[in-house]
């Protein structure tokens, strides 16, 4: 997929700095990132542990206030030196899918039940609700499943219902946070065919942050950070 | 009741525990504070009502063997869930406080 200067990126960063602590005991975690990502683009976030990658994640998701910076999401600027918007969660709620490493569904709700309850908290009816995350399920492969427990599925199913609740809204940003750690490289794979297939589908932007090298072929574009910085960005050209 | 209150503030508390990483699931994706606190309090009814019927299942089935000096009025036994119902509630409150302070980013790896 082109990704042309003309598209809006859904995810803009610019100079992102975030430190912990001050004086000798100061950790700058973020030091001036820019990065860009994309509609129809899954990228990853790589690095030695320490590197920030998860702190870089916290900021997109609004979780964790940087320290300095701009921050654009979907078009519109949510972060310039504080805060501009006062309900972040339901900023989550619209505009950003969560998928983990371990699948975080709630153990005591079914499969349906996991991706209905963000569509009923965004507003929608108990019934539409409940028509469209079978829907989900179908389309992810896991439509047999729809009335198991968490507990019951085996991990690969479970990431796909987790999958479907991540893009119920349909969110146009997905942030992944090790999301084929738990799983055998061929489940893995799946996942991996999965997320690219909503990235381009749904024209989101995806960032995961990963460890695993098997799937870094599967991202359009790989940002290494190392020490807080962004050390170099490779462009996987054609992978879609 | 203050010790029954306790053990229930303690059982609630002890049940939140266990869910913080759902409880800070539920805060990532967004979900508000008023749903987490309801699901907290459901659990704490719940808690309470089972609790009750135990203990009034428990009465009239030793009625039989104390007919006069156990006899429970439908008032009292009303009271007495009221208030259980309130002891509950409060007892929740450990809970709840505990909820509202879970970070979002627990709901992530390290
Ligand atoms: N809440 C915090 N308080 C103080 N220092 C922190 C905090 N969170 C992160 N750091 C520090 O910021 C730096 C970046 O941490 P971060 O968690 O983003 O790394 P990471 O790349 O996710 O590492 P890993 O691969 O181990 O998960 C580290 O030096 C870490 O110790
Ligand atoms: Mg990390």
């Amino acid at each position: 997929m082109p990704v042309t200067s003309a598209t809006t990126p859904l995810v803009a960063l610019t100079n992102i700095s975030k430190h912990f602590g001050e004086g000798d005991t100061r950790v700058d975690a973020q030091r001036q990132v820019s990065i860009c990502v994309y509609p129809g683009e899954i990228v990853g976030l790589v690095g030695p542990s320490g590197s920030g990658k998860s702190t870089l994640l916290n900021v997109i998701a609004c979780i964790l206030e940087p320290s300095s910076g701009r921050m654009l999401l979907d078009d519109e600027l949510i972060y310039d030196a504080r805060w501009l918007k006062r309900d972040q969660r339901k900023l989550r709620l619209d505009k950003i899918g969560f998928i983990f490493q371990f699948h975080n569904l709630l153990p005591f709700l079914n499969a349906t039940e996991n991706v209905a309850m963000v569509l009923e908290l965004a507003g929608r009816t108990p019934a539409e609700a409940q028509r469209r995350a079978v829907e989900l399920l179908e389309y992810l492969g896991v439509g047999n499943r729809k009335n198991a427990m968490p507990a019951t599925v085996s991990g690969g199913e479970a990431q796909r219902v987790a999958i479907a609740r991540a893009m119920a809204n349909r969110p146009r940003i997905i942030l992944a946070d090790e999301p084929t750690a738990a799983l055998d490289s061929q489940r893995a794979g799946v996942v991996m065919d999965l997320m690219s297939q909503v990235a381009v589908e749904q024209r989101a932007a995806i960032v995961v942050v990963s460890h695993d090298e098997k799937i870094f072929n599967r991202f359009n574009r790989i940002f290494y950070l190392r020490d807080g910085y962004l050390e170099r960005v490779q462009e996987n050209g054609g992978s879609t | 009741m203050t010790v029954s209150a306790v053990i229930i503030a303690l059982i609630i508390y002890t049940m939140t525990m266990d869910k913080i990483r759902e409880i800070a699931t539920l805060k990532l994706i967004g979900a508000p504070d008023r749903t987490i606190v309801g699901m907290i309090v459901q659990q704490a009814i719940a808690l309470g009502l089972t609790g009750f019927l135990l203990g009034a299942a428990l009465i009239s089935s030793f009625r039989t063997y104390f007919p006069r000096r156990v006899v429970l009025q439908l008032q009292d036994g009303l009271a007495l869930a009221a208030i259980t119902l309130v002891v509950c509630l409060v007892a929740s409150g450990l809970g709840v406080r505990l909820a509202l302070r879970v970070d979002p980013a627990k709901a992530l790896g390290g």
